[in-house]
């Protein structure tokens, strides 16, 4: 690449994070309080509390997805749309989910009264909820990893010795990158998350940062107040990706014989399908149960829905190239690679509300107010918290993609951008398209950004369910939830459909050269 | 690159590419294309969207005037609102801020964010529930409440002063409030300071402090505790108490001080301003009388979400509570001071 | 001694194996010629139990072989060196091979990556290392797994004549004893080998007269 196109990505990736931080100029502009970031002996607690939650939350979360995947990947559902069932209650927003539970408890309690005597509370309690909320996250990233696998590098390994073995020493390895980064994820979303920790009383970081904002209103302490959760997060996802970088897999492969592994591998495996399960059926009953009159609960959330598919799509639209071309800026140019990633966390890690007000109060009183009543506020709130999230996940993708076969479209290319359009971005469709899903998701279920950015009159989904939910309409709230999963897991379809072929991911990629050979003859 | 031959991939990009510039536009085309001549107002509430959105439509229907409405959500205390409007203060989108409290719609006078509209509909509304300048007006609302389990106490040992409270009669693990830092309960400790004087205000809250009251995480843990009986009586808002006993639950409604010469029980309103350049300020007046009509008192009592009236003739089905005779801002001026305190004496409690 | 029986592979409605069979002794050499996309590579992973056949069997000494990978007794050499990108040049030479002695396991690692002229490169990782590099590392792993049965999978495709010639006098060596079945597109590397040669085409394996 020349050094001309080197200086447009990089121009394009700092604009890029700079639009991650836009937010953030907005609530310099109002002053506050420094010395708030640096907490003192209490909040120093609740900081430690909400690094403890994340790490067991996020290290569990992607075990169990691990384990997870593994089932899926070597069960008889590998290659059919199926096997992306496990996402079904991936559409429903985490509170949401977790009050599912307790609803459960409480019906339950109705039969045996000694549940209710349990108290359900703690960071045990709070942390099997998020484990349970975020486990199809979790799945996703470990089964987008298997599918990519170097079905050669396995073979040669399976030769050599037992499965087991295989799995230890050259699957997992393999797979680390992914599981990084989805760890990361989970961490972030663990630490950030205040509403199933408040729920079930253990008392974290950003709950205080909510309180605070709650007494005083002042967004820009709040930021200064998400100083050390920032700091936390920024080190733990650092730690978590040291040493991840040489993962440089070329193509990956579909194999044919699925693994066989002993039974000590086997038994991780059933019992996290069995968690799986639970964490889909058990909250489904409990919205099919809750559920009033469902017709009655479509009228009352499609305009609503549409909205919120509207912000997502916009979202979608805006964070995909942005985390592209800063993924592939940081990933394969840029020099200080470290800093870009240290700054692409930021944006993350600040609470929802924080970007939303920010963006709002840069907007507004900017030559750009005229679309402060627009979609495309919500949709710029989303983009700039989730395209950081993009460009970590696209990072991670592109590590293993064969870097000859792009070199070599660069070298053939006949126009400017052709390597791009025709090789790099078809060769990376699956992974844009899970990137898609992740974002089209998240903005789904968002509240804290969408809340102060949302056009008068253009209430999304997410925002009717929490409002319906303080009134107790919760058989209205387990309606909207219900709509929310079928056209979803529809969208999803569709979309996997399209992006991934019928068979899906790991046949994008590549396919066994029998495969190759059997479309050459034809 | 092998799975799907390349004129399908390209095909199949293409065809994301059309749906995600489709969206794009559709969004960007729906949001712009407001500009129909039809009558808008823009009303932002804190209220629940079960009460204020048959509220609206009634309003569409009646008078054409079709509202665009952007709703907060009861965790974030009505800020969220607070915040946006501040953040748009330059260029206003909102004409009309509905309150579910009084304590952000100050906050948003000090900051000059209201235009001062005095509604004909607010005349029988007494002094202490409006602005002097006509910045906002207060209407219905709820009031706060001590709940108590009839199983552990009989009428004869209800406490009938706060200051009872504060006897050797109820040991501290009887008695369970909500956090004081948040909320209604720092609005009633504000209450309570700007009725009775600081210095009275912050013996009150030491001694509850010291006697080891259970402080809690929010108003419907103190509903349940008192519910099941955890305690024997629980500070929460009577919207939360009239739930626990329309579950069936062994539960009075006690409120305090409600003698000739007692501070009386702090009653939390609702809100309406109208917001200083407001793009429809004839039809946010239009609104304002509209939801200060004293029959809107009567409907939202009879949909339970108002359960008193401020009107000095009260409105059928409201409960029958002597408020405190200090006016609003004077309990706004008081949130800091009794903040501080808070943060002081319950500052371990978090 | 290793029987191929009647092996057959079908894709949908195109054969890619048929009912292939031919025997293999220790210490022999046999080498498939075809053009590429003819089956070879599918033979050889039916034969190291990598796919699974829609017909015919492999046996050893009339036995049959486990369903187990790693207890086939066979190594292979793949189109791609597949080599794992997290171990080093070294561990990955060492992954398969069965010496417990970790001296002697050393001497052997040093001594068969020398003989293949790999032995500076032993440190690295495989993406430090050129593609030709990395294909000679791949025949070494395959090598010191000391397995009866070596598959090579168009192994010296792109190396240099003479790096060639020594990879194969380097395989020669320290296989003499087991059997090797090599399918390559390159007559002039069945001559090098000095085997018996059989050649394949839509799928079926016809031995070529005078070998």
């Amino acid at each position: 690449m020349s050094d001309m196109r080197k200086r447009i990505l990089c121009a394009l990736t700092v604009l890029a994070l700079l639009f991650g931080l836009m937010p953030l100029a907005g609530l310099f502009g109002q002053g506050g309080d420094p010395s708030l970031a640096l907490p003192n002996a209490r909040r120093l607690g609740l900081l430690m509390n909400s690094v403890k939650l994340g790490l067991i939350t996020a290290l569990l979360c992607m075990l169990a997805g691990l384990f997870t995947a593994l089932f899926i990947h070597n069960s008889r559902f590998r290659d059919r749309p199926i096997r992306f069932g496990f996402l079904l209650m991936a559409f429903v927003p985490s509170y949401i989910y977790a009050l599912t539970w307790m609803n459960l408890l409480r019906e339950a309690g109705s039969i045996w009264p000694g549940l209710l005597r349990i108290r359900a509370a703690g960071l045990v309690f709070c942390s099997l909820t998020e484990i349970f909320a975020w486990l199809p996250l979790a799945v996703a990233v470990a089964l987008l990893g298997l599918e990519r696998e170097n079905r050669q590098q396995l073979d040669a390994a399976r030769l050599c010795c037992d499965d087991d073995t295989v799995f230890w020493s050259v699957q997992l390895p393999g797979l680390i990158p992914y599981l990084m980064s989805g760890m990361g994820i989970i961490f972030i979303l663990s630490i950030t998350d205040f509403s199933i920790p408040s729920l079930f009383q253990y008392n974290v970081y950003a709950m205080e940062i909510f309180s605070d904002f709650s007494v005083t209103g002042r967004a820009v302490n709040s930021f200064w107040l998400a100083v050390p959760l920032l700091a936390a997060a920024i080190v733990l996802v650092f730690l978590m990706q040291a040493g991840t970088g040489r993962m440089n897999a070329p193509a990956p492969r579909r194999q044919e014989i699925v693994m066989d592994y002993s039974f000590s591998l086997k038994l991780p495996q059933w019992i996290c399908v069995f968690i799986m399960a639970m964490q889909m059926i058990f909250p489904l009953l409990s919205l099919l149960l809750g559920v009033g009159d469902f017709a009655e609960s479509v009228k009352l959330s499609v305009e609503e829905f549409l909205n919120s598919c509207e912000f997502a799509l916009i979202t979608v639209a805006i964070s995909l190239p942005a985390a592209l071309i800063s993924a592939v800026y940081v990933n394969w140019f840029a020099r200080y690679r470290k800093l870009f990633r240290l700054l692409l966390i930021i944006p993350l890690a600040i609470p929802g509300n924080l970007i939303g007000i920010g963006l709002v109060t840069l907007i507004n009183g900017s030559f750009l107010h005229g679309i402060s009543g627009t979609s495309l506020m919500p949709a710029l709130g989303c983009a700039a918290h989730f395209f950081p999230l993009c460009t970590l996940f696209l990072s991670g993708s592109l590590r293993q993609l064969d870097l000859g076969q792009i070199r070599a479209a660069l070298l053939f290319q006949k126009r400017r951008g052709e390597a791009l359009v025709r090789v790099l971005i078809p060769m990376f469709l699956p992974a844009l398209t899970g990137c898609g899903l992740l974002v089209f998701v998240l903005t789904i279920a968002e509240v804290g950004t969408v809340l102060p950015l949302a056009p008068p009159g253009k209430e999304p989904l997410s925002v009717k369910i929490y409002n319906y939910l303080h009134y107790g309409a919760s058989d209205a709230v387990s309606g909207f939830c219900l709509v929310m999963i079928l056209v979803c897991m529809g969208i999803t379809a569709v979309i996997l459909r399209i992006g991934m072929g019928r068979r899906g991911t790991a046949r994008s990629f590549g396919q066994s050269p029998e495969k190759k050979q059997e479309d050459n003859r034809r | 690159m092998k799975g799907m031959s390349l004129h399908k991939r390209r095909k199949a990009a293409k065809r994301i590419a059309v749906v995600l510039a489709g969206g794009m536009c559709c969004g960007l085309l729906a949001g712009c294309g407001s500009g129909s001549g039809e009558r808008e107002l823009v009303v932002y509430t804190a209220v629940d969207q079960i009460y204020s959105e048959p509220i609206f439509e009634d309003f569409e229907e009646q008078t054409g005037i079709r509202v665009q409405a952007v709703y907060d959500l009861e965790a974030n205390k009505t800020t969220g609102l607070t915040n946006r409007l501040i953040a748009e203060k330059e260029n206003p989108v909102c004409d009309v801020f509905w309150n579910n409290e009084f304590v952000q719609t100050m906050v948003l006078q000090d900051e000059g964010l209201l235009e001062a509209y005095v509604s004909p509909q607010a005349e029988d509304i007494p002094d202490e529930f409006k602005d002097s300048d006509g910045y906002w007006t207060a209407f219905g609302g709820r009031a706060r409440v001590l709940l108590v389990n009839t199983e552990l106490l009989s009428p004869e040992e209800y406490p009938s002063s706060i200051y009872d409270l504060l006897s050797d009669r109820y040991p501290g693990d009887s008695i369970a409030i909500a956090y004081p830092m948040f909320g209604t309960t720092r609005t009633q400790m504000a209450a309570i300071y700007a009725a009775v004087g600081a210095e009275e205000g912050r013996y009150i809250m030491q001694s509850l402090h010291d006697k080891g009251v259970q402080v809690v995480d929010g108003n419907s843990v103190t509903r349940d505790m008192a519910a099941v009986g955890q305690v024997a009586m629980g500070y929460t808002d009577t919207d939360d108490a009239k739930g626990a006993i329309a579950d069936g639950n062994p539960v009075e409604m006690v409120f305090l001080d409600q003698g000739e010469d007692e501070m009386g029980n702090l009653i939390t309103p609702n809100t309406v301003a109208m917001i200083n350049g407001a793009p429809h300020s004839e039809e946010a007046k239009e609104f304002i009388d509209y939801l200060l009509d004293p029959a809107m008192e009567e409907r939202l009592i009879e949909d339970g979400f108002f359960d008193v009236s401020l009107r000095e003739e009260g409105a059928a089905g409201g409960l029958d509570v002597k408020g405190m005779s200090v006016n609003l801002r004077e309990i706004y001026e008081q949130l800091e001071t009794a903040s501080e305190d808070i943060q002081e004496i319950f500052g371990d409690a978090s | 001694m290793w029987e191929i029986r009647n092996l057959s592979k079908c894709y949908g409605q195109v054969q890619a194996v048929k009912q292939v069979s031919f025997e293999l002794k220790m210490g022999e050499t046999a080498v498939v010629l075809g053009e590429s996309g003819c089956g070879k590579s599918t033979l050889l992973r039916l034969i190291a139990g990598l796919q699974k056949p829609d017909e015919g069997s492999v046996t050893r000494d009339g036995q049959p072989l486990s369903a187990k990978l790693y207890k086939r007794d066979i190594a292979m050499v793949f189109q791609e060196p597949a080599l794992w990108n997290h171990m080093s040049v070294k561990e990955n030479l060492l992954f398969g091979c069965p010496e417990k002695n970790k001296a002697r396991r050393n001497d052997l690692v040093r001594e068969v990556a020398g003989e293949l002229g790999i032995g500076e490169l032993l440190g690295r990782k495989p993406d430090e290392i050129s593609g030709g590099q990395a294909r000679r590392a791949a025949v070494a792993r395959a090598l010191l797994s000391q397995r009866s049965l070596l598959l090579l999978d168009e192994p010296f495709t792109n190396l240099d004549p003479e790096i060639k010639s020594r990879t194969i006098r380097t395989v020669q060596k320290y296989c003499g004893s087991c059997a090797i079945l090599l399918v390559t597109h390159d007559s002039s590397e069945a001559g090098e080998f000095g085997a018996r040669i059989f050649r394949m085409k839509a799928g079926e394996l016809e031995s070529v007269p005078g070998d």
